[in-house]
């Protein structure tokens, strides 16, 4: 075992005596998930490689997951009750979320990063990336990303395909911020990378698209944090040349503090994108073990898209 | 409300007998209490007592010690 696994396994028992309720299916502790425990122990060493290697950034980490999980346990277990996301308006979360580097740098970004390491849904989404959408990028292509985050997505494909260009469009500060210095960390040379404020959906944004359109794009966890995925969807498609491949993730019935677009199942999701344009090459739909209900389905969503011509 | 009632909130939500609880029950010595159970107990609290519990307190509500402590934080009086 590595040392970065035994680390992990170290601050996975930390998170179960710490904070008991996120053990289940909130935790990559389970003998099923054994297979993953190698991709989550480098997420975790992504991590130190961003916020450095001591005790107390892990402790910062730890805590930081701790707040997202609980966060999103109170509002799925609120969700599983009503069947509606309480957020509603994007306006407003953006500007008390987004928008706010207390939150975003505070506990935010960090803990969404590390989900990546400890939930076994979201390790799982991180394979998939890897096996059926990195491994086919062009090795000298251009890469477009809306919505950056932290930044680990994209690190993980510019570390993969070391000729690769890539574009990243965020409306946070912060978020272009911590994924600017990800990548500085991460060791990626600046001349590959363009980082940018805005709107993937605004037409006045200028993307600095190559000729014919970019080789791939993906765009994680934004569509259920718009009011209209659609043209998130349609945004994606156009900025893609054909043959061009797109990465999706979002969410059915998971509800987050800044979730405001219900999809109510994967059909759901499909049809969004197949309205957009798109085929579905390849998906990945991963329930959530511990919130059973009869009629509403909690679930995982990754896929990868083609833009046929 | 006496410490059997505060209990008897502990015992609605896990689903547990009062006589089965004490100071020391907790999450990792009582298989009910799971996160959604975690989770109706924190709701039961708050419209109980009409009480807003922050995230940092839903991360120590690890025994029914931690959480009594907490309400007593909060202002809840006669635990």
């Amino acid at each position: 075992m590595s040392d970065l696994q035994n680390l992990h396994r170290r601050a996975v028992e930390l998170i179960a005596d710490r904070w008991p309720l996120i053990r289940g299916g909130l935790l990559n502790e389970q003998s099923s998930d054994a297979e993953l425990l190698p991709l989550a122990a480098q997420v975790l060493g992504a991590y130190q490689t961003l916020r450095g290697e001591g005790d107390e950034a892990l402790t910062k980490g730890l805590e930081s997951f701790a707040h997202i999980s609980f966060d999103f346990m109170r509002l799925q277990s609120r969700f599983m009750r009503k069947g509606v996301y309480r957020a509603t308006e994007p306006g407003r979360i953006n500007e008390d979320l987004y928008q706010s580097s207390e939150k975003m740098e505070g506990y935010y970004l960090d803990g969404l990063l590390l989900t990546y390491a400890f939930w076994p849904n979201h390790t799982r989404i991180l394979k998939f990336f890897r096996e059926q959408f990195v491994s086919d990028l062009p090795l000298d292509g251009h890469l477009l990303e809306v919505g950056t985050g932290h930044g680990l997505m994209a690190v993980e494909a510019l570390s993969m395909r070391d000729g690769l260009r890539y574009v990243g469009v965020d409306i946070s500060p912060s978020s272009l911020h911590t994924t600017a210095l990800h990548f500085e960390r991460a060791g990626v040379d600046p001349a590959r990378t363009s980082l940018l404020a805005g709107d993937a959906t605004d037409p006045g944004l200028d993307l600095n698209a190559p000729t014919g359109g970019f080789h791939a794009v993906m765009c994680c966890e934004v569509l259920e944090h718009v009011r209209e995925p659609q043209r998130v969807l349609a945004s994606l498609y156009d900025a893609l040349r054909p043959s061009g491949r797109a990465f999706i993730t979002t969410v059915a019935n998971l509800e987050a503090e800044d979730h405001v677009y219900l999809y109510n199942n994967a059909e759901h999701i499909r049809e969004h994108v197949r309205a957009a344009g798109f085929t579905i090459e390849q998906e990945c739909c991963l329930g959530l073990p511990g919130y059973d209900h009869p009629t509403i389905e909690p679930l995982n969503y990754a896929a990868v898209l083609l833009r046929a011509t | 409300m006496g410490t059997d009632s505060l209990l008897a909130l502990f015992a609605e939500a896990l689903h547990v007998p009062t006589s089965e609880l004490n100071e020391e029950t907790s999450p990792k010595n009582c298989n009910q209490w799971d996160s959604l159970a975690g989770m109706t107990l924190v709701t039961l609290f708050e419209d109980e007592f009409d009480i807003e519990f922050s995230t940092a307190e839903m991360m120590e509500m690890n025994s029914v010690a931690a959480v009594r402590a907490i309400l007593k934080k909060k202002g809840v009086a006669d635990l």
